[in-house]
């Protein structure tokens, strides 16, 4: 009656991200799994793309390390009907072409002028804590009893043009409107 | 057809009410039918759209939390389904390797009926619940499925409330409709009792002057009219029919007197042709008498002749001898004429009593219904003697073929006049221009009865007048003395006093022939006449 449809990647990430975030590896895991699936509910200004066939470009600003496991999870991912794209972006100048951005709490104190860059575009910039959404970013990833919660600038969203789903900001722990 | 005919017997208001109520009650129940099933199906169908619509609407919004894992998003927007209290069961069911687990489930809802572990479980239908499943897609990805139940209890509820109210409004149509056609049923009801009762005053009174008054212009009041109208066209026939009956009474009473009349004719007309027949009779003796006088008169002129001769010779001889001039020559001659006269005297004079006995026997036979013994063959020689003096005038030879001893016992006065007449038709008929001919008896003796054949061969008789030949004053030659009796008498005689059959045979130009069957001895009894 159902379709079955073997799609390892996403459920290896849906595996990870049922599970509490107890090591590091876990932990980066999850979050690259939220990453891909926060593409499913948000919507960019039509500005963002210049073709229905271009791709999502993830960005992700960490160590080398974690930045493959995030590679690794959305790897021939798709979301709305569009690629994904993977880029490790070292250089704020390449924020330009990024629709999602994750940048690590280490790499955010390392490069706070890279936000007046990102706020430049559509994008919608992920980081870490909660009190991330009030300072630069928009979704804020943290721990909570042990699981992995968000925090979303809703402001900050729609002066970028950007729409958040409302089933999206549900799930929230914090929203910032 | 039992029905109809126990149906039938009804009185005409009973059959008004019992149509109204019928059909009102066929056609109400059909109505509230057709609507108490298609308000199951319909409500059926909505509260499935409602739980398609809630579904999908679900679905969308738990695809968030079935996304990103989160039970207790997933639990708080089952939650939300409190709203509708007549869920049964809502499951949600997440994106697994193998098969689609049970993800959250609304427990508050129904906590004796859980979820199916696996969406493989759940069932495609179940009796009293209405199923919906939908997938839940995130993106362009399902992430899961998922079901809701409905029980259906609060839509038989509603539907037994609808039947009861339904039930309710056939009782109270049926209701409507017994006061309804209770007063409708007079405008039809009381005009036809009127007419009943008018109808039955007619046929009880046999007044047809009595009329129904009409109540309305409706096709009861035509029929009142029509009745009427009967009434008028019955009450001129009747008029008409006693008009009739005293005509007809008066025909009657006309007709017996003619009848009467009639009779009377008849008596006098019976009277008349006995007595004509009795004259023929009597014609038939006379013109034998005259006969039997013309045969006579020949051998008494002899006699007479040859007793004068006789006279004269003797007073010849007398007187010679007073004058003593007879001779011896002269008493000779004289003894040799007496002599003679004598002979010729006695040979005439017997020959005259001879006639004169068989014309006796003849004319005695003819007048008298008598009974006897005779000899067939010696009485038709009678008969034929006495005919002679007819046949002379004729060129017909007459032949008779008759057995020597053949006695009857039966009438011959009858057989007479029969022979008698069968000649004279004959004579009178057959042989117009004095023709010469011949006729014929032959009898044939069988034993107990014989058979007279008598033959002319004359003109004949044609086939019409051979029809009527044995009818009363049936002649050819009324003008010239056919009294039309002769054959009428001869088929009375051997039909009524011989106890015999006659057939008379004919053709124009061929003869006649004329077969008399009879017995030899004739009973007395069947013959009296």
């Amino acid at each position: 009656m159902f379709k079955r449809r073997r799609m390892l990647g996403v459920l290896v990430v849906l595996l990870l991200a049922g599970q509490p975030a107890h090591s590091e590896d876990m932990v980066i895991g999850v979050k690259a799994a939220f990453l891909y699936n926060f593409t499913k509910f948000i919507q960019w200004p039509a500005v963002s793309f210049d073709a229905d066939s271009d791709s999502l470009n993830l960005c992700v600003t960490a160590d080398l390390q974690d930045a493959n496991v995030v590679r690794q999870v959305v790897r021939g991912k798709s979301t709305q009907n569009r690629a994904i794209d993977f880029y490790y972006v070292t250089d704020r100048r390449a924020l330009a072409q990024c629709h999602l951005w994750y940048v690590s709490k280490e790499a955010a104190q390392r490069n706070p002028d890279w936000f007046d860059e990102a706020r430049q575009y559509p994008l919608v910039v992920v980081g870490e804590g909660d009190r991330f959404i009030d300072e630069n970013g928009m979704i804020g990833l943290m721990i909570v009893d042990g699981r992995i919660r968000f925090a979303v600038n809703e402001r900050r969203a729609s002066t970028s043009s950007i729409h958040i789903s409302s089933k999206l900001l549900s799930l929230a722990q914090r929203v910032v409107r | 057809m039992r029905v109809l005919d126990r149906l039938s017997v009804l009185p005409i208001s009973r059959k008004i009410l019992l149509a109204i109520i019928v059909t009102s009650m066929v056609v109400v129940v059909l109505i509230t039918s057709v609507n108490v099933v298609y308000g199951w199906f319909d409500l059926k169908a909505r509260a499935k759209n409602e739980l398609s619509a809630t579904a999908s609407i679900f679905a969308n919004n738990v695809s968030a939390a079935l996304t990103f894992r989160d039970e207790l998003a997933a639990e708080q927007l089952l939650e939300s389904l409190k709203a509708m209290p007549q869920l049964d069961q809502a499951c949600i069911y997440e994106r697994a390797e193998l098969n689609f687990p049970l993800f959250a489930q609304y427990r508050a809802l129904n906590p004796s009926n859980p979820c199916p572990p696996v969406l493989d479980k759940v069932p495609e239908q179940m009796p009293g619940y209405i199923l919906e499943t939908q997938e839940v897609v995130a993106g362009d990805e399902r992430v899961g499925y998922v079901f809701l139940s409905r029980s259906t209890a609060d839509l038989s509820a509603a539907m037994r409330t609808t039947s009861t109210i339904s039930l309710g409004m056939v009782v109270v149509s049926c209701f409507i409709a017994v006061v309804f056609s209770t007063f409708f049923r007079r405008l039809i009801e009381d005009p036809i009792h009127r007419l009943v009762a008018v109808t039955r005053e007619v046929s009880s009174g046999g007044d047809f002057g009595i009329r129904a008054e009409k109540f309305a212009g409706d096709e009861i009041g035509t029929l009142f009219d029509s009745f009427n109208a009967m009434l008028e066209q019955i009450q001129t026939r009747d008029d008409d029919l006693k008009k009739a009956r005293l005509e007809l009474e008066q025909r009657v009473a006309e007709t017996e007197q003619a009848n009467a009349t009639l009779n009377a004719t008849l008596t006098r007309l019976k009277e008349t042709q006995d007595q004509l027949v009795h004259q023929e009779k009597m014609a038939s003796l006379g013109s034998l008498v005259a006969g039997v006088a013309h045969e006579i008169n020949t051998p008494i002129g002899v006699g007479v002749t040859a007793a004068s001769t006789l006279q004269g010779a003797t007073e010849e001889t007398s007187a010679a001898y007073e004058n003593g001039k007879l001779t011896d020559s002269g008493l000779r001659k004289f003894m040799g004429t007496a002599t003679q006269s004598a002979s010729i005297l006695l040979t005439n004079l017997n020959r005259a009593a001879s006639l004169i006995q068989s014309f006796k026997q003849v004319a005695v036979d003819q007048t008298s219904s008598e009974v006897r013994t005779f000899n067939l063959r010696d009485y038709l020689d009678e008969v034929f003697l006495s005919l002679r003096p007819k046949l002379k005038k004729t060129h017909l030879e007459v032949s008779l073929n008759v057995p020597e001893e053949l006695n009857l016992y039966s009438y011959p006065g009858a057989l007479s006049q029969i022979v008698t007449n069968f000649v004279m038709n004959s004579l009178v008929h057959g042989y117009p221009d004095s023709t010469s001919g011949e006729l014929s008896v032959v009898v044939e003796d069988l034993g107990e009865e014989i058979i007279l054949h008598y033959r002319d061969d004359g003109v004949g008789i044609n086939t019409t007048d051979l029809q009527r030949v044995f009818d009363p004053f049936f002649t050819t030659r009324r003008g010239a003395g056919g009294s039309g009796l002769g054959m009428h008498i001869v088929y009375n005689l051997v039909t009524q006093q011989l106890n015999g059959i006659i057939k008379l045979e004919s053709e124009p130009g061929k003869g006649v022939h004329a077969m008399i069957r009879m017995p030899k001895t004739v009973s007395v009894k069947e013959a009296a006449v």
